[in-house]
């Protein structure tokens, strides 16, 4: 069955399809989950609630956006109530908590100097970006659907992730 | 300049092959003489493969249990339908007929007796 065929029957209550509808993307979205959480317990947490949330709301799937599109919003969205459970406090909009989070891991200075280290060394929101784009293929429009980034907010922060991997990449040759 | 800022805007989307044939034209008739836009290209393409290298696996546990809350949920759902399909029968409004119900299913059964046992010595 395609994927019109497998939405289609998901729809209609079938499990089985739509556990195969999902298994197609379950990498994708496992990726993803990854870049903002690094424990592999809360990322099955977050899963079980994507899961959930696509099973429970595919009856409203329009297609209004791709399907990918729409599971990557639902993603980030169980991805932001994971932090707003973790820090209950918080009264920020959470698209712009997510945005602004942000952790470095320690730049290795040991380590082989590579473009995959530089990457490592980016904001969460950057790396988010990063895979959107050139992992998932997804154009700007997409990007804004999922993020509610605007495109022109989208196009300069590619920008000036470019400029600052580029400087990168020739601090760590001279280094 | 523009020329430049226009073609590095059309770069991903060449990359994931996104460009019509006239776009496409464009974009590789450019970098072949600007060595930025080319440098660019080559930055584009790396960022790619580590992407590309850096996924990884959903582990087996995760693959085998990723649907368990919509299995919970859904028995929960059951209980819920239940315990308010039995408050229903209790209260007042479907007492009657419902009992009425239960009432001729068990006078039933000896009238099903009856017959059988006709059929048994016929």
């Amino acid at each position: 069955m395609n994927e019109q065929e497998l939405i289609r029957e998901a729809v209609k209550g079938s499990h089985s399809d739509f556990e195969s509808l999902m298994s197609n993307y379950m990498k994708d979205l496992y990726n993803y989950i990854l870049i903002r959480l690094k424990s592999k317990d809360d990322a099955m947490d977050v899963m079980q609630e994507v899961m959930l949330g696509v099973y429970q709301s595919i009856k409203y799937f329009n297609g209004d956006s791709s399907f990918k599109t729409w599971l990557f919003s639902i993603t980030r969205r169980k991805i932001a109530d994971y932090y707003r459970e973790q820090y209950k406090n918080e009264t920020e909009p959470i698209d712009n908590y997510l945005n602004s989070l942000s952790y470095n891991n320690e730049f290795d200075l040991l380590s082989k100097i590579s473009i995959q280290a530089v990457i490592d060394s980016l904001p969460l929101d950057e790396k988010e970006l990063l895979y959107l784009i050139f992992t998932q293929q997804l154009s700007h429009k997409e990007i804004e659907e999922i993020t509610n980034i605007p495109i022109g907010t989208i196009k300069s922060k590619m920008y000036y992730i470019k400029a600052k991997l580029k400087l990168l990449l020739n601090d760590d040759r001279r280094n | 300049m523009e020329q430049c800022e226009k073609i590095q805007e059309m770069l991903i989307p060449y990359l994931n092959r996104f460009l019509t044939d006239s776009e496409c034209s464009m974009v590789i008739t450019h970098i072949a003489h600007c060595k930025d836009c080319k440098d660019e290209v080559a930055l584009l393409i790396k960022l790619d493969n580590v992407f590309e290298k850096t996924l990884v696996e959903v582990p087996k546990d995760i693959q085998l249990n990723a649907f368990d809350k919509i299995k919970m949920q859904e028995i929960k759902e059951v209980s819920i339908f239940n315990s308010d399909v039995l408050k229903t029968i209790i209260n007042k409004n479907f007492y009657s007929p419902m009992l009425a119900l239960y009432i001729l299913s068990f006078a039933l059964l000896p009238i099903k007796k009856l017959i059988k046992l006709a059929l048994d010595n016929v």
